[in-house]
């Protein structure tokens, strides 16, 4: 099975762009990724189950209790823009 | 012997018999640092003189107090940058500490840095960070591998008495071999990864590089244990120098005959089997067995790891912390634009195969596959180890190869092998020094074991090491 890749439409799907010239490139070394990767679909896997994940334990229960979490100075001091008490982004709603 | 290269278990005997201060033992750091760092590059970042001042404050009867450590820059550390030698991080600064780092601190050890890496764990030669490269220590053209390169070159360099790596697919034994040092990569779940920066969350933990395997026991024994910040951790049962000095007699040590084919450099397949044939003679018995997944782990790990890396990777997008792009016409604009600009070149690439497995058409062929060969890993080690106690192994089917040798990417991923299957199947791998080929470079190899066996595995290094008296040959910058 061989396919060809659309990179805009994956660079798209992951927000990221792509420059026209790094286009031909990045799809030639995908598509050499995705033949490695091709030797999966080679093999006789009928019926195995997927592993997820690697331990048995399942969702971890905590008492519900508050616990102290980061002060909003500390979150703030990390936002790229800051409007008073906010994390500023562009406007979304009209 | 100078104190930048005595172990740090002597380290540790000196400061508590006052045979040292942490003041010296730092200041002799710093000093080290200050004499090499220019021809390593160990380091994104160096805490200088706010190491001394730590020193000067050092509280007595801890079980690591005054002990220099290097810590991986996509672990957090409060008040301190962490860039995960990204564009994106650049001017990060961490709210918070992961536990691993919290345990080492309280235990008294004394931070000298945050050490270069693959831009977020995403790499095998440190040549993907952002900055700038790092150098081999014992040849200082060639590549330190990666991705924890710059903790591995930092403890093979005498610039840490310990650091601290990562390993999603081998990010602490790869660069451990190349360097020269020792590398555990922990059962799934050993120490926690709270403040650990997310590659592939199901695959990665984070562990100790260090000169010999009795300071790499001690050191994972104060970074380990369950934490409630981290769902997924767990209490080790065992303690991990318990079986320190224990012979290796009656052990049956099986040879995957998988792993000694193939690419392997015929010096690194001499230097394992002469490894073996020395675990024979302490009393071991040495089988060869068949793993026949083992090359199919290795496209099922790309699978893997780079669809979490599109998810874990998804929350760098300008808004809460990280590079946000200087000029956007709207939310849009600016989540794309703060990505491209962020983010380097192997990352992209592997957001971008990771998001091709994931999507519609293609989930069924690439990432359920993966799971399910992810399913036969598992089985065929816990086949193996029905029959034997642990799996003997390179790590690496070359040595470390030169600055700008690796240009292709699947050529590259190849190199993780053997290392990967490790992290599919959750079991620890202790990686260590076993000989060195014809340039004089360190030829490492892996003891792979069940889940929670770390005790058995050092027991085995141990044992080897003592056998096998030094290897790597001294550094000489």
């Amino acid at each position: 099975m061989s396919e060809t890749i659309n990179i805009r439409q994956i660079a798209a799907l992951a927000k990221l762009s792509v420059a026209p010239d790094e286009e031909e490139r990045l799809s030639r070394e995908m598509e050499a990724i995705l033949a490695f990767g091709r030797q999966l679909q080679e093999l006789p896997l009928e019926g195995v189950p997927q592993t997820q994940h690697i331990l048995d334990q399942h969702a971890v229960l905590r008492t519900d209790a508050v616990q102290p979490g980061l002060p909003s100075c500390a979150v703030l001091e990390a936002a790229p823009a800051r409007l008073d008490e906010y994390i500023a982004v562009p406007r979304t709603v009209e | 012997m100078s104190i930048t290269s005595m172990t740090l278990t002597a380290l540790c005997d000196a400061l508590k018999r006052k045979e040292l201060t942490p003041l010296e033992v730092v200041r002799s750091y710093l000093d080290r640092i200050h004499q090499v760092e220019g021809h390593i590059g160990a380091y994104i970042s160096l805490e200088g003189e706010n190491a001394l001042l730590k020193a000067e404050e050092s509280m007595d009867r801890l079980p690591l107090q005054g002990i220099p450590v290097a810590v991986k820059d996509n672990i957090c550390i409060e008040n301190r940058r962490m860039t995960c030698a990204s564009r994106m991080l650049e001017h990060f600064v961490a709210p918070y500490s992961a536990t691993a780092w919290q345990r080492l601190e309280r235990a008294g050890c004394i931070l000298l840095g945050k050490t270069n890496m693959d831009e977020f764990g995403m790499g095998s030669t440190t040549e993907h960070s952002a900055f700038h490269e790092t150098h081999n220590p014992h040849d200082l053209t060639r590549v330190p591998g990666g991705s924890s390169g710059g903790s591995a070159a930092a403890v093979a360099a005498g610039e840490a008495a310990f650091a601290l790596g990562s390993d999603t697919g081998g990010s602490i034994r790869q660069p451990a071999a190349h360097c020269g040092v020792v590398g555990m990569k922990p059962t799934y779940g050993t120490v926690s990864r709270y403040g650990l920066t997310a590659f592939a969350s199901s695959l990665e933990q984070i562990g100790p590089i260090t000169r010999t395997v009795a300071d790499n026991a001690l050191a994972l024994s104060v970074m380990a244990g369950c934490d409630p910040r981290d769902g997924t951790s767990v209490a080790h049962p065992g303690h991990f120098s318990a079986q320190l000095g224990m012979d290796v007699k009656g052990l049956r040590i099986g040879l995957p005959k998988e792993m000694l084919a193939g690419d392997v450099a015929p010096e690194i397949r001499t230097a394992v089997l002469e490894a073996a044939k020395t675990l024979e003679a302490l009393g071991a018995a040495v089988v060869e067995i068949s793993m026949p997944t083992v090359k199919t782990a290795l496209p099922a790990y790309y699978i893997i790891s780079s669809a979490e890396a599109s998810s874990n990777l998804a929350r760098f997008d300008g808004v809460r912390y990280g590079s946000r792009a200087a000029d956007y016409a709207d939310l849009d604009e600016m989540y794309v634009k703060s990505r491209t600009e962020g983010f380097g070149e192997e990352v992209k690439r592997r957001i971008l195969l990771g998001t091709y497995a994931l999507s519609a058409g293609y989930y069924d062929a690439y990432y359920k596959r993966a799971l399910q060969v992810r399913t036969l890993v598992i089985r065929d080690f816990r086949q193996a180890f029905t029959q034997v106690d642990c799996l003997l192994s390179p790590v690496t089917p070359q040595t470390a190869p030169k600055l700008g040798e690796l240009a292709d990417p699947v050529q590259t991923y190849q190199g993780d092998l053997y290392t990967v299957t490790a992290n599919i199947a959750g079991i620890p791998a202790l990686s260590m020094p076993c000989g060195r080929d014809e340039k004089g470079l360190p030829i490492g190899l892996q003891l792979m074991g069940p889940a929670f066996s770390e005790p058995l595995l050092y027991r085995i290094g141990h044992a080897l090491e003592a056998a096998l008296g030094p290897v790597t040959g001294e550094v000489h910058l």
